[in-house]
């Protein structure tokens, strides 16, 4: 959606033109949500902490997957594949090759960025539903290889689960409040990353192959090597989280969340987020995990409400609520809740015309 | 073309790498000399009733919370859920109508984990923060137990789990984590061993001798547990041939026909099933609607010869009639056993329904009273302001074995962390057209498949 801004406001030179941060008010929220980021270990408790960390891995996975389906339009069904191939291989040059985390993390996600490459061929070929069938490949024959290859490294059916604890400077990153900022700081280099792709000629490609793949190709735009190029980011970021993810869980295998069911979550994300927005990954993550959070919470206190109830309110209400709240989002705000901000925000703008 | 040529290649390649990796069959390793001699099952004394502890001392006015976390939603939440919930609740309440322990009256927090992973850890994150931290948590889920492991360690909680993983338990010896029932390898040795030494009883009509195995589990590290070096070695051992692993996913709607086909043509005239509930089912029913259900001998870890089984069966649980279990705890036919009595007539105040019972309820129920003697004995030792996960697990170890209720042990002797005895219970049909599980061979000492200390 172009953004809306009344008359009179607009750009006179080229780097207001580029700017992400416009209003004063945007700096002061960016440094606000820093601040808070940055000192939750401080006034948080440790679910809060550890919930936190988990949004923000999620995020750079969400993120990568913007790339291939939101921008490029290219359904995917294997982030979290890819995400375990980030993981073992961080595991395994932590363990096998004695490499700090922190070298480690770089190059588990170019690992995971070239299995992505293997699989993004299929989408020369395939589109569409084609394509996230195709994808779905991935989603079986890695974790497959995961249990049943090279057990003595992969571990088989168990994961490997001795991955050890980053350290870094005498900095011990065991307690959840201290890699809470290694996630974080990740998760920032990718946000001003991302946001810039999306306005470069690499971000223009991408978008001009969702919208019309044959337009594109006319002119100029190299459909293969561009389509590549997105799995392949796409598949970085899902390697950069699973590699945060594993050492934070200090461990990995197809146990630890990797599984279909969390690469459609990720879509999920995506879509009630906002598709091909770099806002959306956020709102999308942040709402899912704190819905499930919050059905936790009002499926306890109704069984603490009706005590004779408690037993099935317990086992049935939080699958019931997160459906039937997902399912009244998207008949309601089916371009996600990057859409509803952006029109908030421009209500707000040209306000008192909104309406 | 060529493009599309050198795509193909790529894959091919890719492939060929995947196929020409090493798959490791599940190939017995070579039998150690003397396993010979754990042929026979070595018989075993059944759970003693619980040891006499008396408080030194009251501590009236103190309070100690119990840790839970269980998945109390998701698909397995009616099976491990409920029960979780209201056996712990039930047996606390009636600790602390009793006085206590000690005088420290008991609560209990149970957070809903799923049994995701990812849960369980958040999950546990949050408990060690806790302050105080708690001196032991229980949890119940084998991938779980194998990713706390180091964990507890550090924090010195013991995880009392009913996911019983010999990793978990025994990688490195002398952790924080004890099991309830016997690890899922000694489970698997237990039943190899009263299927070789009653063969020429049980096998089904027209099997020869030789006695083959086939493995079907979940596609997880429960499913993978039962067949570790240990016990594959214990197999060969036995003149056992152990097929390779046969993967079920954790669905109530799986269909497992390919599965027990690539079985059955391996020549399987064993099938032993290292999953719960629904998959259980699937198997019986399977075997059932391929014919095959007579010409195998059917067997299952402890967890899968259980009430629901029978409760998702209905009308045709008569069709689970005949496969056997390992059983390492009494069970609610056990009306002579104080401890069973005490679990039926709580259920019973209830207002319970027969359907609930389930091991959940009697084992979490049970569980409460060997915790509150172990607390006793901790009190006893360091007094409340002392308690902590070690004084606990010391406890523990001075006991050595724990008994529940009667009802099961729990068994932390030196390096011990978990019982080794079990039960081999028959599904059987009764007299009034119910389905039960009848003892068909007492308890017995399990080969122990423990991994040899480095």
């Amino acid at each position: 959606m172009a953004m809306l801004r009344p008359a009179g406001d607009f750009d006179r030179s080229y780097e207001q033109d580029m700017a992400l941060l416009r209003q004063p008010w945007h700096y002061w929220l960016l440094g606000f949500s820093l601040l808070a980021a940055f000192t939750l270990p401080l006034w948080g408790d440790a679910y809060l902490v550890a919930t936190a960390n988990q949004i923000a891995y999620t995020i750079i996975a969400v993120q990568g997957l913007n790339i291939l389906t939101g921008y490029t339009g290219q359904i995917s069904l294997s982030q979290a594949a890819f995400m375990l191939v980030g993981g073992y291989a961080a595991a395994l040059l932590v363990i096998h090759a004695g490499l700090s985390f922190f070298v480690a993390l770089p190059l588990a996600a170019l690992a995971a960025g070239a299995i992505g490459l293997i699989f993004g061929l299929t989408s020369l070929r395939v589109k569409g539903f084609y394509l996230a069938v195709a994808t779905l490949a991935a989603q079986f024959i890695i974790p497959w290889l995961s249990r049943h290859t090279f057990k003595d490294y992969l571990g088989g059916a168990n994961g490997a689960i001795e991955v050890p604890v980053p350290q870094l400077g005498g900095v011990n990153f065991g307690e959840v409040s201290n890699f809470f900022y290694i996630s974080l700081v990740v998760l920032l280099i990718t946000t001003g990353l991302l946001f810039n792709i999306s306005r470069t000629r690499l971000g223009r490609a991408f978008v001009s192959i969702r919208d019309n793949d044959l337009a594109a190709e006319l002119l100029g735009v190299n459909l293969f090597t561009y389509k590549l190029r997105a799995f392949f980011i796409a598949a970085v970021l899902a390697g950069l989280a699973g590699a945060i993810k594993a050492h934070s869980q200090r461990g990995v295998g197809t146990e630890f969340g990797y599984s279909l069911n969390e690469s459609i979550l990720y879509l999920g994300m995506l879509v009630i987020g906002g598709l091909g927005t770099n806002l959306g990954p956020f709102l999308g993550v942040v709402f899912i995990i704190l819905l499930e959070d919050l059905s936790d919470l009002l499926g306890g206190m109704l069984a603490a409400a009706f005590p004779e109830l408690s037993g099935q309110l317990l086992t049935s209400f939080r699958p019931i609520f997160f459906g039937v709240a997902l399912m009244l989002f998207l008949i309601y705000e089916p371009r996600g809740l990057a859409h509803r901000w952006q029109l908030l925000r421009a209500g707000w703008r040209l306000r008192p015309f909104a309406r | 073309m060529k493009k599309h040529l050198s795509i193909t290649c790529i894959l091919l390649v890719v492939l060929l790498a995947a196929a020409c990796s090493p798959v490791p069959a599940e190939q017995p390793m070579a039998a150690e000399e003397g396993s010979g001699e754990a042929m026979q099952a070595e018989a075993a004394v059944p759970p003693e009733a619980p040891m006499e502890v008396v408080c030194e001392n009251n501590y009236e006015g103190e309070s100690l919370v119990i840790y839970q976390q269980a998945g109390l939603t998701g698909p397995l939440a009616t099976l491990l859920g409920t029960g979780f919930i209201s056996a712990t609740q039930d047996a606390i309440e009636q600790i602390n109508a009793e006085g206590g322990v000690c005088g420290v009256m008991l609560s209990v927090r149970v957070e809903d984990t799923q049994y995701a992973l990812e849960q369980e850890i958040q999950v546990y994150e949050q408990y060690r923060t806790e302050d105080p931290k708690p001196l032991f948590i229980t949890t119940a889920n084998s991938a779980a137990t194998i990713a706390l492991k180091d964990r507890v360690v550090e924090d010195e909680i013991v995880n009392l789990a009913t996911g019983v993983h010999t990793q978990s338990l025994y990688e490195p010896p002398n952790g924080y984590t004890v099991g309830m029932v016997p690890i899922y390898s000694d489970q698997f040795a237990g039943f190899l061993q009263f299927v070789h030494s009653n063969w020429a009883d049980i096998r089904p009509e027209g099997a020869g001798d030789e006695i083959t195995v086939g493995v079907i589990g979940w596609a997880n590290a429960f499913g993978a547990g039962a067949t570790t070096t240990e016990s594959l070695a214990f197999a060969e051992s036995l003149g056992i041939t152990v097929l390779p692993l046969e993967e079920q996913p954790v669905d109530a709607s799986a269909d497992v026909t390919g599965q027990l086909q690539n079985l059955l043509v391996n020549g399987a005239n064993v099938v032993y099933m290292q999953s719960i509930s629904f998959s259980i089912v699937q198997v019986i029913s399977t075997l059932h609607a391929l014919g095959f259900y007579d010409q195998v001998v059917l067997g299952s870890v402890n967890w899968g010869m259980n009430r629901d089984v029978l409760n998702i069966l209905g009308a045709n649980a008569p069709l689970a009639a005949g496969y056997y279990g390992v059983f390492p705890y009494l069970w609610w036919n056990d009306t002579d056993a104080p401890g069973v009595q005490q679990a039926l007539e709580t259920f019973k105040s209830k207002g319970h329904p027969d359907s609930d019972k389930s091991f959940t309820y009697l084992l979490m129920y049970s569980a409460m009273f060997g915790i509150a003697d172990i607390l006793t004995v901790a009190l006893n030792n360091v007094g409340f302001d002392g308690l902590n996960g070690a004084e606990f697990l010391k406890a523990m170890q001075q006991m050595g074995t724990v008994s529940s209720a009667g009802v099961f042990e729990i068994n932390v002797e030196g390096s011990n962390r978990a019982t080794n005895k079990a039960q081999i219970r028959q599904a059987q049909i009764m007299e009034d057209g119910s389905v039960d599980f009848v003892v068909v061979q007492d308890f017995t000492t399990l080969p122990d498949m423990r991994p040899a200390a480095e």
